[in-house]
């Protein structure tokens, strides 16, 4: 992908580089961030922002700017967690269920099932079932994210399969396993790094939303929605609580949206078109 | 008609002189990309927009200026005066339309006459290209017609103003051969009857052969051999054009061993500084990559754009052959 | 040229159910289908090649493709060296195809955009089990030269390359695995008038290099005229005529064959032209006629053609025809 072209959209640019800086800000949170996220000041709570806090202070006097920097590691992590996971298992599913014709009916209306449920409604059963943590909250927004994955896989998939270069490695005699791994996933690429890109804006939506209901991550490890939640108390008397963890969210999310649109650009528009009928 | 050189940042037509006299069937042939559609594209007008321009030249239509007209002035020649044919008829044809109005409205576009009497004419014409009971295909979309049917439904359409100029760009290409036969043997009745001059665009030797009275062989973007029929396949002068008719196997006579032309077409991107022919040409001088050759008349009616004829050098050699 | 038999196809037929549209308001028998190829049977010796000429939609493609197992038929025998390719299954099949493979008409698509020109060649040899690397890339490198491409171009993506250098990669991925049957379908027609001739002139080279059997199938018949033994024409999913090339080309039978050959524009101004074109289109396969599918167009058209079915008959020096015009010429001779 040429920068030039990237550098033609400025306000792509300001999304990527904002993404740029977060990632950044994440793996740098210890050297970022001078106060420890956790460390209780209750001497100094909910002071506006200035100063020694930058952002301000919590209700336990917690360093606000420490808790959004900490906080960008979790939300990155969560939302790489759940690309990952819907990604990964949708491309397989949706490719096998497309390619293999047999294994299409069963797999197709499974998806179908899932995608009756409202989606953060579905999510929220999953997590009261299998109970808070990082890795359950990615597993359990990862899953209604997958159906949508599965369904553009196997869209594309139903396009890919009647390529002459698919009938090309058919006649070679290659086994149909390495032909859904060697040529159909591989030409599905791009559309789904476009998917992705939403699914990573969404998922951080639905991510912060499961924090703010108290379903999500465990109140004391920072994150964004955690941090919605426990400042809403406080909306009059502390707004920074809300803006701060609030304006990151929606940059980080318009960011992505940004970055996934320029990527669309530069996919065959064709392709792009089947998606959307999706 | 003349227009010498149209450009764009690439240019893919450059220093094209053509002339088709009244009743006259014009050949342009060409491989894609030799400028041969980019060409027939600039006579009406309709170059790719924003991007494509005739950077200079001239097209001449019955003594008037062309270039640099006004776009309803243009508009008002095309289809009346010039019309085209394309390769598919279906990207020219509106689907959601029966052929039978879009000829009428063809028709009202340049002409004030009632909708019934437009109809009574589409009908008519319907009818003169062969198409079996016109009434009631004139009420049928262009979807459930057959690729040839389609294609007599472009032919209507472009004739139906009686046009003294036809471009038919690979009119024939999409078409099987019995049906392709069909259209153009339609093609050249038409022609007769009204008295039209054609521009046949095509990359098939075989077609010019049978269907134009003069032949201009076009190769990346310029012209670079022109003469009556006869002479260009009895006394083929250029190497490019000479390397073409080696190259196609043959209907008759002994099967010869194909001589292929070795290379490939160079794209507009990058052209060579001279000759645009001279990597591929086995009678290439050293002259040829640095200048680009300028037009030789070996005989009348005869130019080769060709460094072997400078100065008639081949002159005599020609005949013989 | 042996005895054994190397390629036969008898009584082949592909059938294509249509569908009735979301309601099926039809009872399920009657169900119409499109005979795309429909009682096809012809052979190949080793070596020969055969040309399978004819219009869009006569079902010369899919014959292609029904015999190579990349479409299922409906029904018929492919016997090829000592075994029924219909009947062959899974792994069976697929190891079999080592033996017959197939270039493609569309240079670009046929080609996956994803992989380099030495995947793309190397691919068939990794799913035979040729396990060693180095191998592989010997065998690649060596074909790359065979079809002249130069082997600094492994690395490189199929887009980078002319049509005629594409279906150069695709004739050495065809070849790599050494098959001694090749369909080649169109494998020309979509290439400049200039670099059609290098290409056909590869193909020939290679069939006498790595002694190859050619089903040739095109649409263009001075091609045909050019690399075929033998030619036969399809019309509507039924083969008309099948014969010698110079039988075929001098003394065609058929008037379907007459007028094909008639439409053919040809590059000599000085030729005379016999005004023999046919009127009307291709019928539609979903509802050919009856009889005689060709009769409608046909100039020499008589009663029983619009009735009775002609059956290939033998001329003599295996010219076979089928048309009642000749029926009734052999039956008095007889």
């Amino acid at each position: 992908m040429k920068l030039g072209f990237f550098l033609k959209r400025k306000v792509a640019l300001i999304g990527f580089l904002f993404i740029g800086l977060l990632l950044a800000v994440a793996l740098a949170a210890p050297l970022m961030a001078r106060i420890p996220p956790q460390d209780l000041n209750p001497a100094n709570k909910l002071s506006p922002p200035g100063g020694a806090h930058l952002f301000g202070t919590d209700n336990f006097g917690r360093d606000v700017f420490s808790r959004v920097v900490y906080g960008a590691r979790t939300s990155l992590t969560g939302g790489s967690g759940v690309v990952l996971f819907s990604t990964v298992l949708g491309v397989l599913i949706g490719a096998v269920a497309g390619y293999f014709r047999r294994t299409e009916a069963w797999l197709m209306r499974l998806v179908d099932v899932m995608m009756a449920f409202p989606p953060l409604l579905l999510a929220l059963v999953l997590v009261s079932i299998l109970g808070r943590g990082m890795l359950n909250v990615i597993v359990a927004v990862g899953v209604t994210y997958l159906t949508r994955t599965v369904r553009v896989a196997y869209a594309l998939t139903l396009k890919i399969r009647e390529e002459p270069y698919i009938e090309a490695a058919v006649a070679s005699g290659v086994r149909q396993f390495a032909i859904v791994t060697r040529h159909v996933i591989p030409n599905m690429l791009s559309p789904i790094i476009v998917q992705a890109t939403f699914t990573f804006a969404f998922s951080l939506l639905d991510l912060a939303a499961l924090d703010f209901l108290g379903l999500g991550i465990p109140p004391a490890v920072p994150s964004w929605g955690n941090m919605l939640s426990e400042g809403r108390m406080y909306l009059t008397r502390a707004p920074w609580l809300l803006i701060f963890p609030g304006a990151f969210i929606v940059m980080t999310v318009l960011s992505f949206n940004l970055a996934g649109d320029v990527l669309r650009d530069r996919l065959d528009p064709q392709l792009q078109r089947n998606i959307e009928g999706v | 008609m003349s227009f010498p050189s149209e450009k764009g940042k690439i240019w893919p037509v450059d220093g094209v002189n053509l002339r088709i006299l009244p009743g006259e069937t014009l050949g342009l042939v060409g491989e894609s990309g030799s400028g041969k559609s980019m060409t027939s594209l600039a006579l009406m007008g309709l170059l790719p927009q924003p991007h494509g321009k005739i950077a200079a030249g001239s097209i001449k239509f019955k003594g008037r200026e062309l270039v640099g007209l006004e776009n309803d002035e243009l508009t008002a020649i095309r289809g009346k005066n010039i019309s085209m044919i394309f390769q598919d008829p279906m990207t020219s044809l509106n689907p959601v339309y029966t052929v039978g109005d879009q000829i009428a409205e063809a028709v009202r576009a340049h002409e004030r006459i009632t909708k019934a009497q437009a109809r009574k004419r589409a009908v008519d014409m319907l009818a003169k290209v062969g198409i079996p009971s016109p009434e009631k295909r004139a009420d049928a979309y262009p979807h459930l017609l057959s690729g040839g049917m389609r294609q007599r439904v472009m032919i209507a359409m472009a004739l139906v103003l009686r046009p003294e100029l036809l471009i038919a760009d690979e009119p024939t290409t999409a078409l099987d051969v019995t049906i392709q036969a069909q259209i153009l043997y339609l093609m050249e009745d038409l022609k007769r009857d009204f008295g039209m001059s054609v521009l046949l665009v095509t990359h098939n030797m075989g077609l010019v052969a049978e269907n134009a009275d003069k032949i201009a062989v076009m190769y990346a973007g310029r012209i670079l051999e022109e003469a009556p029929t006869r002479e260009l396949f009895g006394a083929p002068s250029h190497p490019y054009t000479r390397g073409l008719l080696d190259s196609i196997p043959r209907m008759r006579g002994a099967d010869k061993e194909l001589k292929a032309i070795p290379g490939m077409v160079p794209t507009l991107q990058d052209l060579p500084p001279g000759c645009k022919f001279a990597n591929r040409c086995s009678f290439r001088q050293t002259r040829c990559e640095i200048e680009e050759p300028p037009i030789f008349e070996t005989w009348r009616g005869h130019s080769v754009r060709c460094w072997l004829f400078y100065e008639g050098l081949f002159y005599d050699g020609r005949r013989s052959r | 040229m042996s005895d054994e038999i190397f390629l036969r196809v008898r009584n082949l037929k592909k059938h294509f159910p249509v569908r009735e549209g979301f309601l099926r308001l039809r009872p399920r028998r009657t169900r119409s289908s499109v005979k795309a190829v429909d009682d096809v049977t012809f052979s190949i010796a080793e070596g020969e090649t055969l040309g399978l000429v004819g219009e869009s939609g006569c079902g010369k493609s899919t014959t292609g493709k029904v015999l190579l197992r990349l479409l299922p038929a409906t029904s018929g025998s492919v016997f090829f060296r000592g075994s029924e390719l219909l009947s062959l299954k899974g792994e069976e099949l697929r190891k079999a195809r080592q033996g017959f493979q197939m270039i493609f008409q569309d240079p670009y698509a046929s080609l996956d955009p994803r992989m380099t020109v030495g995947r793309i060649v190397e691919e068939p040899l990794r799913a035979h089990g040729v396990k060693s690397a180095p191998e592989r890339l010997e065998r690649v490198a060596e074909m790359l030269e065979a079809v002249g491409l130069d082997t600094s171009y492994l690395r490189r993506y199929a887009f980078e390359f002319s049509g005629g250098q594409r279906q150069r990669i695709g004739i050495a991925r065809a070849l790599i695995l050494r098959p001694s049957l090749i369909v080649a379908d169109e494998p020309v027609s979509a290439l400049d008038v200039s670099v059609q001739a290098q290409v056909i002139n590869l193909l020939m080279e290679m069939r006498s290099r790595f002694k190859l059997t050619y089903l040739f199938i095109a649409h263009d018949l001075s091609v045909v005229r050019h690399i075929s033994d033998r030619v036969a024409v399809m019309y509507l999913g039924r083969i008309v005529e099948i014969g010698k090339k110079d039988d075929f080309f001098e003394r065609p039978l058929h008037p379907y064959t007459h007028a094909l050959l008639a439409s053919v524009p040809e590059p000599d101004p000085l030729r005379e032209r016999t005004r023999f074109i046919l009127s009307g289109d291709v019928p539609s396969p979903l509802n050919p006629p009856e009889g005689c599918a060709f009769h409608p167009r046909c100039p020499r058209a008589a009663e029983p053609c619009s009735n009775r079915l002609p059956e290939l008959r033998d001329m003599g020096g295996g010219h076979w025809v089928a048309c009642h015009l000749y029926e009734t010429a052999q039956t008095k001779i007889i």
